[in-house]
């Protein structure tokens, strides 16, 4: 059954009340928008995709019948809408690096400084470092379906179970495909972490 | 417990979906092990940097946006339904008379016709093919008779 505050809103919404849908939207804008930006590594195409995202829950609430938790059938049509971008639905933009900051001319900024020790670095400014892109870039490899519950695992910690509803695969299939991606980010990223263990 | 049967779960033991007996088993490993240990923090330090650049909100105005989409598809979909009556209007109303007609005429004879209509038995066909058998008979009967004379001494 849907947790009982999205079970409230959801009945409210489906009642008319937009305030209740508001509230439905900044509870949940966050994850879907993690989701996909995960998925897509594009922050403009996230947010196009994440509206159409809420546009979509709000056009076919009325079929939500809350035999599964709301937020499973959220992060399905997350999870096709990604889907259906990734296959070529829209425009293929140039992959751009979230991590890295640029200057006027487009050349990241972190190619212009000096090398910089990641052990320097504590780690909640790797956004903006070398071993940040190499993470984006590393995740962005993934095959498909590895990267999609990756992805969704690390950003919502859901249980193996929820993570089954959602994907729609046996809970086996998850854990191995977990097992499977973090086995292949550790490889790529072996040279910084070892560096970071030094520390 | 062994390095390679530990390193098996310690993707599930991050995500803490280990029965509480094998992750105390895990734990005591780790306690011992240091590459195991190390093999762990690499997928903590992975966790830790994948939250930090992934996990983000959307711009302030998030909310208004969605709101503006919906109402822009709203009014998409109530000019697409106007233009299809409009359209629809436009046309002679001879011609309208004639399309719907037309497919009246279609439904009925596709799908209410073929109810009413009582099939019949071709009699005729029946009374040919019946005939054209009697005449088949006797050709049958003759071959017997001449084999019983010729064998009475008349032949």
């Amino acid at each position: 059954m849907a947790s009982t505050s999205d079970t409230v809103l959801v009945d409210r919404i489906k009642s008319g009340d937009e305030k209740s849908f508001q509230e439905l939207v900044e509870k949940y804008q966050a994850r879907v928008y993690s989701i996909i930006l995960g998925m897509v590594q594009d922050k403009n195409d996230a947010d196009d995709i994440a509206q159409e995202v809420f546009v979509r829950v709000y056009r076919f609430l009325h079929t939500f019948r809350g035999k599964s938790q709301f937020y499973t059938w959220l992060y399905r049509i997350t999870m096709n809408m990604c889907i259906n971008a990734k296959n070529g639905h829209r425009r293929e933009k140039p992959s751009v690096s979230l991590s890295e900051p640029v200057d006027d001319r487009g050349t990241p900024l972190g190619s212009l400084l000096p090398s910089q020790d990641p052990l320097q670095l504590p780690l909640d400014n790797l956004t903006n470092t070398e071993l940040g892109g190499r993470l984006q870039a590393a995740i962005n490899s993934l095959p498909s379906d590895l990267k999609k519950t990756f992805v969704l695992r690390e950003i919502d910690d859901l249980s193996y179970r929820e993570m089954s509803r959602v994907l729609g695969c046996p809970q086996g299939t998850v854990k191995s495909r977990l097992f499977r991606a973090r086995e292949e980010l550790k490889q790529k990223l072996s040279p910084y972490l070892n560096l970071l263990e030094e520390k | 417990m062994r390095c390679k049967q530990a390193r098996k779960y310690l993707s599930e033991y991050l995500d803490q979906e280990l029965p509480s007996r094998l992750c105390r088993r895990i734990e005591s490993h780790l306690e011992t092990c240091a590459d195991c240990a190390q093999e762990y923090l690499k997928l903590k330090a992975i966790r830790a940097l994948t939250r930090n650049i992934l996990i983000e909100n959307p711009g302030p105005h998030f909310y208004n946006q969605v709101s503006s989409r919906l109402r822009e598809s709203k009014s998409t979909r109530f000019v697409q339904k106007r233009r299809l009556l409009g359209a629809w209007s436009l046309i002679p109303v001879s011609t309208k008379a004639l399309v719907t007609a037309g497919l009246a005429f279609l439904l009925f004879f596709t799908l209410v016709y073929p109810h009413l209509v009582t099939p019949t038995l071709p009699i005729e066909d029946f009374q040919q093919e019946y005939v054209r058998s009697r005449d088949v008979l006797p050709w049958g009967e003759q071959p017997s008779a001449t084999i019983i004379s010729f064998h009475s001494g008349r032949g």
